[in-house]
């Protein structure tokens, strides 16, 4: 099968500063891929730098998404092409009403991929059938984007925009954080529901906990800015117990 | 330099003589003799002056003006489209050309019309409200408009009066190839426990670098509550300097909308005083500037009484080489405890030309208050276009969205609704992109 993307050597730096230093990774459809890492091991620039996200440099490498070059594309172009990245800080949008922003956002999608625009009626109608995905509170589309949301909320309006957008490759930038149990729980089983046979994801995680409720096909553990190893879900349990510390000392060509 | 301000002077001077030569009433004459003696006395002001530090007049001064009267053309292109319901009152070079003047259905009670009908209809009425609350002691502008006072629009809701229409004064500046120079003025007394939707909008003015020197005197009367909005439309050449004296009673209720979307150099004098206790007093202020435009907020909240609570939220959107100046003056009296009073200014630069400046003022003599500020100078958040473009927007739509939603905060609660879309609708034909927005709410 064709990978959904293909990470080759990739390097980036934000200031001058090597962040990410030769990352490798191949996620095919329906695989689900999960980045584990200790804090600045570069987990959330890769999210950050497969999205678009102008402050970081790509400096070495190639990215191919879906058959064509992503690096070479806009942000919004990668979107409409059907990546999506939940952010870790969903930004707060005073005075953007969220349903006209996510309208406005679908209809871009849409209009790319040679789809009529949705009206008034039927944008709402599929609106209310993906807020019951993770449960989200309806007069939150009333709102400013994000203005004034709990941190909870936040996080199911990422996973909500993701149910609306439809996206080849999901990528979650520690959606688990700042999150009790119970959202988690209503968070990935947000995520599990939209898992299907076309559609990848890549889960960047500081912690297991997450992957006991998104199970991975795959754990990359990055440190340094290199995947240092690489295995199935039993990874994940076996950095829980013990810790990050063991592959920091370890080689990076234990990756491949 | 000194004689051409003296020969302006006497311009006015004589023009002044000519238009009191006409009028009867003794009292009017005092009043406005008075109004030009301190005119005299204070001289157009200039950026030695505190107050005006920032907003050069440039040839204002300098400029003997041709003075408007009632003939005054009002072209039927330059109108606002109606507001749903609305009473309308035009008037052209400050004067109300009658009898055809008024469109619409006054409620019962309610007068909206023209000042110089009705000082000779009720003079002592209008002597115990008009140039009782602009300052034309030390505001050399509102002496002058004083001076010149002819003819303006009044407005009248009794005690405990409701006027369900909004009523819509539309001040039609002068065109023409001739720099001149037009008063208007309008007086809106709110009585008691009445209430009022009301907006004055000035438009026209093309042609020349003319110049527009308005007042207008808001009162307030206890529990009264007033809905205001004044909008600022006119052709970029023109010299602006608008005044809004807001007097509220006890527990009275004042919003009060400035949007300024046109002018070339405008500066707005807003005044609030809340002599009462209980009283509530917002100032929303917005404008869109680009090219050279020069905007000036000059604020001065006065609370004079307990329990009062004031907000005052302006912001610009600056483009260009345009220049937003912001004084916002909070002063608490001795005894006005309690006083809950806000400020914020938020300027948006669009360019790396655009200036703004930025000056909070708190005069505290109580104890018991709680009086913030708070002034923002910034360009679009880049994040917050990121995460637009990341959900497929594109970047020039992003960037346009967070600017337009900068403004919408400041004009949401803008009545009437109907106002408040043209609002809209004229706030993204001035912002670049801003076609791509067209369905925003």
């Amino acid at each position: 099968m064709e990978p959904i993307l293909e990470i080759r050597d990739l390097h980036a730096e934000v200031d001058g500063h090597p962040i990410l230093r030769g990352i490798d990774l191949t996620i095919r459809p329906g695989e689900v891929h999960s980045i584990m890492g200790p804090n600045g091991s570069g987990k959330s620039t890769l999210a950050q730098v497969l999205a678009g996200r102008d402050t970081y440099t790509v400096t070495q490498g190639t990215v191919r998404y879906r058959g064509r070059d992503l690096l070479e594309m806009a942000p919004e172009e990668r979107a409409c092409e059907g990546l999506f990245l939940a952010f870790q800080y969903p930004v707060e949008i005073p005075g953007v009403n969220t349903s006209y922003f996510l309208k406005a956002a679908l209809n871009a999608v849409r209009k790319h991929r040679g789809q009529p625009e949705l009206d008034a009626v039927e944008f709402l109608e599929l609106v209310r059938q993906k807020t019951r995905i993770v449960q989200l509170d309806e007069r939150l589309l009333n709102r400013a984007v994000n203005e004034g949301f709990s941190g909870g909320e936040k996080k199911r309006n990422e996973v909500f925009q993701m149910a609306v957008l439809e996206p080849h490759l999901a990528i979650l930038d520690e959606t688990d954080s700042g999150l009790d149990i119970d959202a988690l729980r209503v968070v990935a089983d947000g995520v599990n529901r939209l898992r299907s046979p076309q559609r990848s994801f890549l889960v960047v995680t500081h912690y297991q906990r997450l992957l006991e409720y998104i199970v991975p096909d795959f754990v990359h553990v990055l440190v340094g800015g290199r995947i240092v190893r690489s295995g199935d879900r039993t990874l994940a349990l076996e950095l829980e117990q013990k810790g990050y510390g063991w592959l920091e000392a370890a080689p990076a060509a234990a990756a491949h | 330099m000194t004689t051409q301000l003296d020969s302006v002077a006497a311009h006015y001077a004589a023009e002044l003589d000519a238009r009191l030569a006409r009028v009867r009433d003794p009292e009017r004459i005092r009043l406005r003799r008075a109004a030009f003696e301190r005119f005299e006395a204070l001289g157009f002001p200039t950026t030695r002056a505190e107050d005006w530090r920032h907003t050069p007049l440039g040839p204002l001064p300098r400029t003997a003006y041709a003075l408007t009267n009632a003939s005054v053309l009002v072209q039927a292109g330059v109108a606002p489209p109606p507001l749903e319901g609305e009473v309308r009152l035009t008037l052209g070079g400050g004067y109300v050309t009658a009898p055809a003047r008024v469109r619409g259905d006054l409620p019962t009670g309610v007068v909206l019309g023209s000042l110089a009908e009705l000082s000779a209809a009720a003079p002592d009425w209008l002597s115990a409200h008009l140039a009782r609350h602009a300052d034309v002691r030390a505001d050399a502008f509102a002496a002058l408009n004083t001076a010149f006072l002819d003819d303006g629009a009044v407005v009248y809701v009794p005690r405990g009066g409701a006027c369900a229409a909004p009523l819509h004064i539309v001040h039609v500046a002068p065109d023409g190839p001739t720099p001149a120079v037009s008063f208007p003025r309008t007086l809106i007394v709110v009585e008691a426990g009445a209430t009022l939707d009301i907006v004055e909008q000035f438009v026209g003015g093309a042609g020349a670098e003319h110049c527009t020197n308005a007042v207008t005197e808001l009162v307030a009367g206890p529990a009264a509550r007033v809905r205001y909005a004044r909008l600022v439309r006119e052709a970029k050449t023109v010299h602006h300097i608008g005044a809004l004296h807001v007097a509220l009673g006890r527990d009275t209720q004042v919003s009060a909308h400035v949007v300024t979307l046109g002018g070339g150099l405008v500066r707005h004098n807003l005044t609030a005083v809340l002599a009462e206790p209980g009283a509530d007093c917002a100032l929303y202020g917005l404008h869109v500037s680009r090219g050279t435009q020069h905007v000036d907020h000059h604020l001065r909240v006065e609370h004079a009484a307990p329990h009062g609570t004031s907000r005052e939220l302006i912001r610009g959107i600056l483009d260009d080489r345009a220049h937003g100046v912001f004084t916002g003056r909070i002063i608490v009296r001795p005894g006005a405890q309690r006083t809950d009073a806000k400020q914020t200014h938020k300027s948006l630069l669009l360019s790396g030309t655009a200036q703004a400046d930025s000056r909070p003022q708190l005069e505290i003599y109580a104890d018991d208050v709680k009086c913030t500020h708070g002034a923002t100078v910034g360009q679009v958040d880049e994040e917050g276009v990121f995460y637009l473009r990341s959900r497929g927007l594109p970047a020039d739509a992003a960037r346009s969205l967070l600017v337009y939603a900068f403004a919408e905060e400041s004009v949401a609660s803008l009545v009437p609704a109907d106002l408040h879309d043209q609002v809209r609708a004229e706030v993204l034909a001035r912002l670049p992109h801003g076609e791509l927005l067209r369905d925003a709410p």
